[in-house]
């Protein structure tokens, strides 16, 4: 299991979790409806658990339908549309062009960890704030190195 | 017995190509095929279930490519297997040894004959390539130690050709960080479009530190190009080629002269290491094709 960084208090709550298996449960399942209340209807939200909306200018990429986490595949048809659906669009295309336009491209040069599939259905907040995943990326400026920046820059170049 | 490790350690223009593994259990398609690979390139390319149809696996088949003397590429796709069994494979690959694996997310099954297949993707292309990686480096994907590790290069494949040309860029930049050795491309027919995509790649720095092998496909007929273009995932193949193949009195003739053309523009492009043939079921035009296109050694 991947270790994230964590605070003593979240430390603290995660080993008081993990050693009352059925409250941790009970608690994840009361969050994710909270959670699903807000993050189905405006990302389209996949439940995956362990959030990595803020890497990806906020388009869920577990929409993907090989829920890839560091897309597009090779697949991709002409115009931009999935392998899979050729009526849709690529979500990993439609997370590129916000990514562009918010300028957000730099957290896309990163790699993203492979997924946790332990957590799926599980509540990202709470997992969050037990030090299991990753902390959004807020600020551009403060998440990303200097190669981040140039891979951005570069592909950001490209029209189309 | 040629290996990809000798010539990308040798600096020359490096020539890989591939092969389809057949539909049974029998080794006798890939000897057959063996003879008009040995001694004309460094490497061959064992596909994995390629397009999502059954066939004989990449790893057997790469043990019968061994046997013939020809240093094989394992294909691995992350369509059908979860990392348990993509680490094992990569143990077992390296075990029979293999020493050079190409690490793909692969097509999805509903390209395939059997959709109804259970969809796995527990892995993506970038993070099995750096699983690899740190197989090699003695770890398995969850910190343990890996006892005696595989002694592999590492591959990945680039599509230049599907949108959108930045994050095609983005995508190599991070093959190249989770440690690819190499790259293949997908076949490339628009030159105009690959040079672009190139010159991204050099202005970022990625082909000092990865061997990019341009793909190169001979067509044999237009009916070939046409299936290509319709059936098999990521190909983008150009109006104005089939106009030129079906203009042609001897197609097979003008599809080895095509691909002998863009061997030769590739050869001038800045930071291409070699190229990759992709002799879609006419694996016996390879030797005239490395003779014509001046790649024999």
């Amino acid at each position: 299991m991947t270790e994230h960084a964590s605070t003593r208090s979240s430390q603290r709550l995660d080993d008081f979790l993990r050693a009352r298996p059925s409250l941790g449960r009970r608690a994840s399942s009361f969050i994710l409806v909270l959670e699903n209340v807000i993050k189905v209807p405006l990302f389209k939200c996949q439940r995956c658990g362990e959030c990595v909306l803020s890497r990806t200018a906020f388009v869920c990429s577990q929409r993907c339908p090989k829920r890839l986490r560091n897309g597009a595949c090779g697949g991709t048809r002409p115009g931009g549309f999935c392998e899979v659906y050729p009526e849709r669009r690529c979500i990993w295309n439609a997370i590129y062009s916000r990514a562009r336009a918010l300028g957000r491209l730099a957290f896309l040069a990163q790699i993203t960890p492979a997924h946790q599939w332990d957590l799926e259905r599980t509540a990202a907040w709470l997992n969050l704030v037990r030090g299991r995943i990753e902390r959004p990326h807020l600020g551009v400026s403060r998440n990303v190195s200097e190669r981040d920046r140039k891979v951005a820059e570069r592909a950001g170049r490209e029209i189309r | 017995m040629r290996t990809l490790r000798e010539a990308l350690e040798s600096g020359r223009f490096v020539v890989t190509a591939e092969i389809g593994p057949p539909l049974g259990a029998s080794p006798d398609a890939v000897v057959k095929a063996a003879v008009h690979f040995r001694g004309h390139v460094d490497a061959v390319n064992a596909t994995d279930n390629q397009t999502g149809i059954v066939r004989l696996s990449s790893t057997a088949t790469a043990k019968v490519l061994l046997d013939e003397g020809i240093d094989p590429i394992v294909q691995m796709t992350c369509r059908d297997r979860n990392r348990l069994a993509l680490q094992a494979d990569i143990l077992g690959a390296a075990a029979i040894g293999v020493r050079s694996l190409l690490l793909l997310t692969g097509d999805h099954m509903v390209m395939g004959d059997q959709p109804e297949a259970r969809p796995v993707f527990d892995l993506d292309s970038v993070t099995l390539i750096e699983a690899a990686r740190g197989m090699r480096g003695g770890r398995f994907m969850n910190g343990e130690e890996v006892v005696d590790p595989p002694d592999v290069l590492l591959g990945g494949a680039a599509n230049p050709f599907a949108e959108h040309m930045g994050l095609r860029l983005v995508r190599i930049a991070k093959k190249v960080d989770a440690g690819a050795d190499f790259i293949q491309t997908q076949a490339i027919f628009d030159l105009g479009r690959f040079e672009r995509w190139m010159a991204g790649v050099r202005d970022l720095g990625l082909h000092e530190r990865v061997r990019i092998l341009a793909g190169v496909l001979p067509a044999r007929s237009v009916r070939a190009l046409t299936y290509m273009r319709d059936e098999v995932a990521g190909m983008m193949i150009p109006d104005e080629l089939i106009g030129r193949m079906t203009g042609a009195e001897k197609p097979a003739d003008e599809g080895v002269r095509i691909a002998c053309e863009t061997i030769a523009r590739l050869r001038e492009i800045d930071g291409v290491a070699g190229v990759h043939l992709m002799p879609v079921m006419w694996e016996k035009i390879v030797p005239r094709l490395v003779h014509e296109a001046g790649l024999a050694n």
